[in-house]
């Protein structure tokens, strides 16, 4: 607990946002990492690194470059957990079914909840972020490349700042949306 | 097919789709675990990958690998699904706009309104429709756009108004700076005449030490001529008895003093009297001197008034002082003085 409780307060070392933002992002860093390796097991295995971090840290290692540090010991966790799968012959998880086209009469609830709790967090957003995000997802038949270089025009922004602006409004969408979700699952 | 702009951003495409080397893999996560920003874009690039695969933008090749790589974890999939309600939740409430054809055949609304199955007034209802839809957009586009005008004149005006305020503050500025420029030009004049003025002062000032310095060379030159001395030197004599003097002591009419400078030669003895004497023998003026060595030499320096003197024969006596119990002077001198 004691090596955890540092290793959060060196996350947010020089960083700005409440406390604990360094914590959360190396977190969705390490989940990210093992899903980009194709790991089923990604939460449990960014547990298992965040541990081994907290464990060297409790014991007064110091560690200089802690992001560098961090995928090290990913990495490690990473090749154990492969070997193990190897050794247990895991089956490989299934892919999806179809995609399915909007509008779809087979669409299940747990869809059906999700898109009602983003109609909900899409009318919080402001006009200006509801715009962008409209304009920047939904088709319009024109080539894609068209519509966003006419909208970060519009903007006044490069294309690449576009594409970061729209990913913070969805990561903003994510947040209401898993909010929206647990307070249905309250009720 | 994807377009997703500069070759890092293609090349972050190609780290999700799993085309890289294991050593590029490695180069890029220890990037972006050190460098927020570049994870930040790694993960809007993800979010729009995702939105292409949702969208049918992706080619077969490229549809194949995002499903074994994206789709193939539970993170993935719940990434996926997030995205599908987005993008539903978004056609669905945004405006409704025209669908790109995908692999099927799809009408165009143009083919939708003259499709042979449609009726005479459908078409006539469609028309009408339109046409009231177009005059009533031309209504709500005319009054949007009056009250644009409306804004920019408003805008204008403020313009205007902000121009000639800061024309005034520049009007004004530049009086100040004629003001500052007019007071110090009337500094500078004032300067200039008081560096006039001390300059004279001190040409005058130099001028008259000049004079005083001429006339304390005058003054200096007087009174060197008025207390110019009369040397004469005694040369040291080894015989003893009187020696003559061919050279005749001159003292000139300014001259008060008289210096005798007598040399001793090689002698121990400390202190003389000195005596002046007529060829008769009468005393004119004694005294004790003290002999002064030097390495080279010793000798006795002697000053008597002028006015001692006049034009005859005298004699110098030297004569150690205390006697030394010998009653014979040391040396005798015996010289010719002229007045002129």
């Amino acid at each position: 607990m004691e090596g955890l409780e540092s290793l959060i307060i060196l996350l947010d070392a020089g960083g700005e946002g409440p406390p604990g933002t360094g914590y959360q992002l190396i977190r969705i860093k390490l989940i990210r990492y093992f899903a980009w390796q194709r790991c089923i097991a990604a939460e449990e295995l960014t547990d298992e690194t965040i541990d081994r971090v907290a464990k060297k840290i409790a014991q007064g290692e110091e560690i200089e470059n802690l992001g560098g540090f961090f995928y090290g010991v990913a990495r490690l966790v990473l090749k154990e957990f492969q070997r193990e799968e190897q050794k247990q012959q895991r089956a490989v998880a299934n892919l999806p079914t179809s995609t399915e086209e909007v509008g779809n009469d087979e669409e299940d609830d747990a869809a059906q909840l999700r898109r009602e709790c983003n109609k909900k967090c899409l009318k919080d957003l402001t006009e200006a972020e509801r715009d962008l995000i409209v304009t920047y997802c939904q088709p319009d038949g024109r080539p894609k490349k068209e519509r966003r270089q006419d909208l970060a025009t519009k903007l006044g922004i490069k294309r690449e700042n576009l594409r970061l602006k729209a990913f913070r409004i969805r990561e903003k969408l994510d947040k209401c949306v898993a909010d929206c979700l647990k307070d249905n699952d309250r009720k | 097919m994807l377009d997703i702009g500069n070759k890092n951003s293609q090349r972050l495409v190609m780290y999700l789709l799993g085309e890289l080397s294991a050593e590029e893999r490695r180069d890029i996560e220890q990037q972006y675990f050190q460098n927020d920003k570049l994870f930040q874009e790694l993960l809007s690039i993800e979010s729009d990958l995702i939105d292409d695969y949702l969208n049918d933008d992706l080619s077969a090749d490229e549809r194949r690998k995002f499903e074994s790589q994206v789709l193939s974890t539970p993170q993935g999939r719940r990434k996926v699904e997030s995205s599908r309600a987005l993008l539903s939740a978004i056609s669905e409430d945004a405006p409704k706009v025209v669908q790109r054809g995908t692999n099927e055949e799809q009408d165009s609304w143009w083919q939708f309104l003259w499709h042979p199955v449609k009726t005479r007034a459908w078409r006539f209802a469609t028309v009408i429709l339109l046409f009231a839809g177009g005059t009533g957009w031309l209504v709500v586009e005319n009054f949007r756009l009056r009250s644009q005008l409306g804004v920019a004149r408003t805008t204008s005006r403020q313009n205007e108004q902000e121009v000639l305020r800061l024309q005034e503050q520049v009007t004004t500025a530049q009086h100040q700076r004629q003001q500052d420029e007019t007071v110090l030009r009337s500094s500078i004049e004032k300067l200039n005449e008081e560096l006039q003025r001390a300059r004279t002062d001190r040409e005058n000032a130099i001028e008259v030490a000049r004079q005083k310095e001429s006339q304390l060379r005058e003054n200096l030159r007087q009174t060197e001529s008025s207390t110019a001395i009369a040397t004469y030197t005694f040369p040291f004599n080894p015989v003893r008895g009187t020696s003559e003097q061919t050279d005749p002591l001159t003292i000139s009419k300014g001259q008060k003093t008289v210096t005798f400078q007598i040399e001793l030669g090689p002698t121990s003895i400390p202190t003389f009297h000195v005596s002046l004497q007529t060829v008769e023998g009468n005393e004119v003026w004694g005294n004790i001197k003290k002999a002064r060595r030097t390495r080279a030499s010793n000798s006795i320096t002697v000053g008597l008034p002028a006015t001692v003197f006049t034009s005859q024969h005298y004699v110098l006596i030297l004569t150690p002082s205390p006697p030394n119990g010998q009653t014979e002077s040391f040396a005798e001198y015996s010289f010719r003085v002229v007045r002129k």
